[in-house]
C-alpha cells in the first residue's frame, strides 16, 4: 500500500483523536479566532426582544419560553436558553417555561432560570413561572385551548399551584396576552405554535426560533414569509447572541472550537480527495489500471 | 459513609463525577463496541425514562386526572382510564375491534386539526413565494428575488413526474436536481456543525466543570 493509499485509510480512531484535540485545545488555550459575525436572523431575534421590552403595552404581557429539548442537544439548546433567558431577565420581561416534547426540557430550563435569577433579581412566581410538561400527543389540543384560556388549559405549574394564584399570571388570559413565543427545540415542534397559535389572536404573536444546526436550513423560508421574526441556529447562533448581549460565555468559546473542528474536517476532505486523485493517476501511469 | 447525601456541595461534586464517568463511558464507543458503553447507555435510557414517568405523573396525571377524581369528587374522570385502555386492546385478537373506536376519535381530531395547520402554515409560505418583485425594488433585492424564482421553478419542474421530461424541460429539471443537491449539502454541513457542537459541549464539561472546577478546585 502506497503513501497516498494509506492517507485514504487512516484509522478512524486517529481521526477521532485529532477531532478531540481540535475541539479541546481552543477551550484550554485562548484561540486566535475573531468574534462571531452576527447574522441577520440573530440580529432580528435580538431586535424583536428589544422592541418588546421598549413597548409599554407589550412589555407587560407574558413571553412563552417553550423548552422543547432534552439533554441530548443541551450543548446547543441549553446554551441558547441561557443566552435568551439572560436577555429576557436583563430587560425585565416576564416569561413562562413550557414543554411539550421531552420532560427534560422543563427541568433544564428551570435549572437555568434558578442559576440566573439571583443575578437579575428574578423571583419564581413573581417574574417567571414554569407551566411544566405536557405529552407530545396532547400538545395540539393544549395549545389550541391556550388560545382562549391559558389558566384553564394549563391548570397548575410544576409546584402544583393553580395558575390563577400565581402573581406573574395576573391578567394573562389567552393569546392576546402573550408578547411572544420563543421556541427552543431540537425537534419538529415549531409547527405547533405556527399552525395553532401564532395567528389566532387580534394580531400575530411574534415567534422566535432557537433551533439546532441540523434543522436550521429548513426554517429559513419561515423568516422570509414573516412566520418567524428571528432565529438562532445552533451553538453558533448562541455565540452571535452573546456578542449582541456583550456577555461572552460558553458559546463564544465553543465557537472557536467549532471553527477549528471545521478546519480539520475540511483539511481531511481535501487530503482524502487529493490523495485519491494522486493514487489513481499513479495507478493509471504505471499501467496497472486503477479504478475509475 | 453516605454523609455527602445531606451536604449540597459534596452532592454537587458527586453528580459531576458521575456525569463525567457517564460521558467517558459513553465515548468508549469511539474505540470500539464494548460492555462499558452498553452499561452507561442503559443507565442513560433508564434515567430518561424514569424522569419522563415522574414528569408525566407530576405535571399531567396527578393535577389533571388523579386529584380531581379522588380528592375533588369528580369520579367521572375514571372513565378516561377505560377510554385510554381501549388503545391497548389492539393487542387482543378477540377485542381489537374495540381499539378502533378510540383510534377513530383521534383520527377525527387529527383530520380536523390538519386543515387549520395547513392553512396557517403553508398559505403564508406560498404567498411569500409568489410575492417576489424584480421591478421597483433595490438591485440586490431584485437579483435575490430573481434567483429565488429561478430556483423555485427549477426545483418544482424536477418534481413533475406526470409526463416524460424532454428538451428544455429536462434541462430545467436537471438544474433543479443540482440545486437540490446544494440544499442537501447545506443541510449536511449544518448537521456536521450540530454534531461538533454536541462534542464541544461534552469536552467543555470534562475540561472545565469536571477537571478545572471539581478536581482542581478552580473558580
Amino acid at each position: 500500500m502506497g503513501f497516498f493509499d494509506r492517507l485514504q485509510n487512516i484509522d478512524r480512531r486517529v481521526l477521532y483523536l485529532l477531532l478531540i484535540l481540535a475541539v479541546g485545545l481552543p477551550l484550554i488555550f485562548s484561540a486566535p479566532v475573531p468574534a462571531p459575525a452576527v447574522l441577520p436572523p440573530t440580529r432580528s431575534f435580538y431586535d424583536t426582544v428589544e422592541a418588546l421590552a421598549n413597548d409599554p403595552v407589550r412589555r407587560n404581557k407574558l413571553v412563552i419560553l417553550s423548552a422543547n429539548f432534552s439533554s441530548s442537544t443541551a450543548a446547543e439548546s441549553l446554551t441558547q436558553t441561557d443566552t435568551v433567558m439572560r436577555h429576557l431577565m436583563r430587560r425585565k420581561l416576564k416569561f413562562a417555561i413550557f414543554d411539550f416534547v421531552d420532560p427534560q426540557g422543563r427541568e433544564l430550563a428551570q435549572q437555568t432560570a434558578e442559576k440566573l435569577q439571583n443575578q437579575y433579581g428574578y423571583v419564581y412566581g413573581r417574574d417567571y413561572v414554569n407551566w411544566g410538561y405536557r405529552p407530545v400527543g396532547a400538545a395540539v389540543p393544549t395549545v389550541k385551548a391556550m388560545v382562549r384560556d391559558i389558566p384553564a388549559a394549563i391548570g397548575r405549574d410544576i409546584t402544583n399551584t393553580p395558575l390563577t394564584e400565581i402573581p406573574v399570571m395576573e391578567g394573562v388570559k389567552g393569546v392576546n396576552d402573550i408578547a411572544a413565543v420563543i421556541e427552543v427545540t431540537g425537534s419538529a415542534s415549531l409547527p405547533v405554535w405556527i399552525g395553532y397559535f401564532q395567528r389566532t389572536g387580534r394580531e400575530p404573536v411574534p415567534t422566535l426560533f432557537c433551533t439546532t444546526a441540523v434543522q436550521g436550513p429548513e426554517a429559513f423560508p419561515l423568516l422570509k414569509s414573516g412566520q418567524l421574526q428571528g432565529m438562532l441556529v445552533g451553538l453558533q447562533g448562541a455565540a452571535e447572541y452573546e456578542v449582541l448581549l456583550k456577555e461572552p460565555g460558553f458559546a463564544t468559546r465553543g465557537s472557536a472550537s467549532l471553527s477549528y473542528a471545521h478546519f480539520l474536517i475540511l483539511a481531511l476532505i481535501i487530503l482524502g480527495n487529493v490523495s485519491m486523485l494522486l493514487s489513481r493517476s499513479r495507478s493509471s501511469g504505471s499501467g496497472t489500471g486503477g479504478t475509475r | 459513609m453516605f454523609d455527602f447525601l445531606t451536604d449540597p456541595a459534596a452532592m454537587g461534586k458527586a453528580i459531576v463525577w458521575f456525569a463525567a464517568l457517564c460521558t467517558l463511558g459513553l465515548y468508549t464507543i469511539l474505540y470500539r463496541e464494548n460492555v462499558v458503553f452498553r452499561f452507561f447507555e442503559h443507565i442513560f435510557l433508564g434515567l430518561a425514562t424514569g424522569y419522563a414517568i415522574y414528569a408525566t405523573w407530576n405535571d399531567v396525571l396527578r393535577p389533571r386526572w388523579w386529584t380531581p377524581m379522588v380528592a375533588e369528587g369528580r369520579w367521572w374522570w375514571a372513565f378516561a382510564l377505560s377510554a385510554g385502555l381501549l388503545f391497548y386492546l389492539i393487542y387482543s385478537k378477540r377485542y381489537s375491534w374495540m381499539s378502533r373506536l378510540i383510534f377513530a376519535v383521534f383520527f377525527g381530531f387529527a383530520a380536523g386539526q390538519a386543515f387549520q395547520f395547513f392553512a396557517s402554515t403553508y398559505f403564508p409560505l406560498i404567498r411569500s413565494a409568489i410575492n417576489n418583485p424584480v421591478v421597483g425594488v433595490p438591485v440586490p433585492t431584485a437579483i435575490n428575488n430573481l434567483l429565488f424564482i429561478v430556483i423555485l421553478v427549477s426545483v418544482m419542474t424536477y418534481f413533475f413526474f406526470s409526463f416524460e421530461q424532454r428538451g428544455g424541460v429536462a434541462r430545467v429539471s436537471r438544474m433543479g436536481r443540482y440545486l437540490l443537491m446544494f440544499a442537501f449539502g447545506a443541510i449536511f454541513g449544518s448537521t456536521i456543525m450540530a454534531r461538533m457542537s454536541l462534542l464541544i459541549g461534552r469536552v467543555f464539561f470534562l475540561l472545565d466543570t469536571w477537571i478545572r472546577q471539581t478536581i482542581l478546585g478552580g473558580a
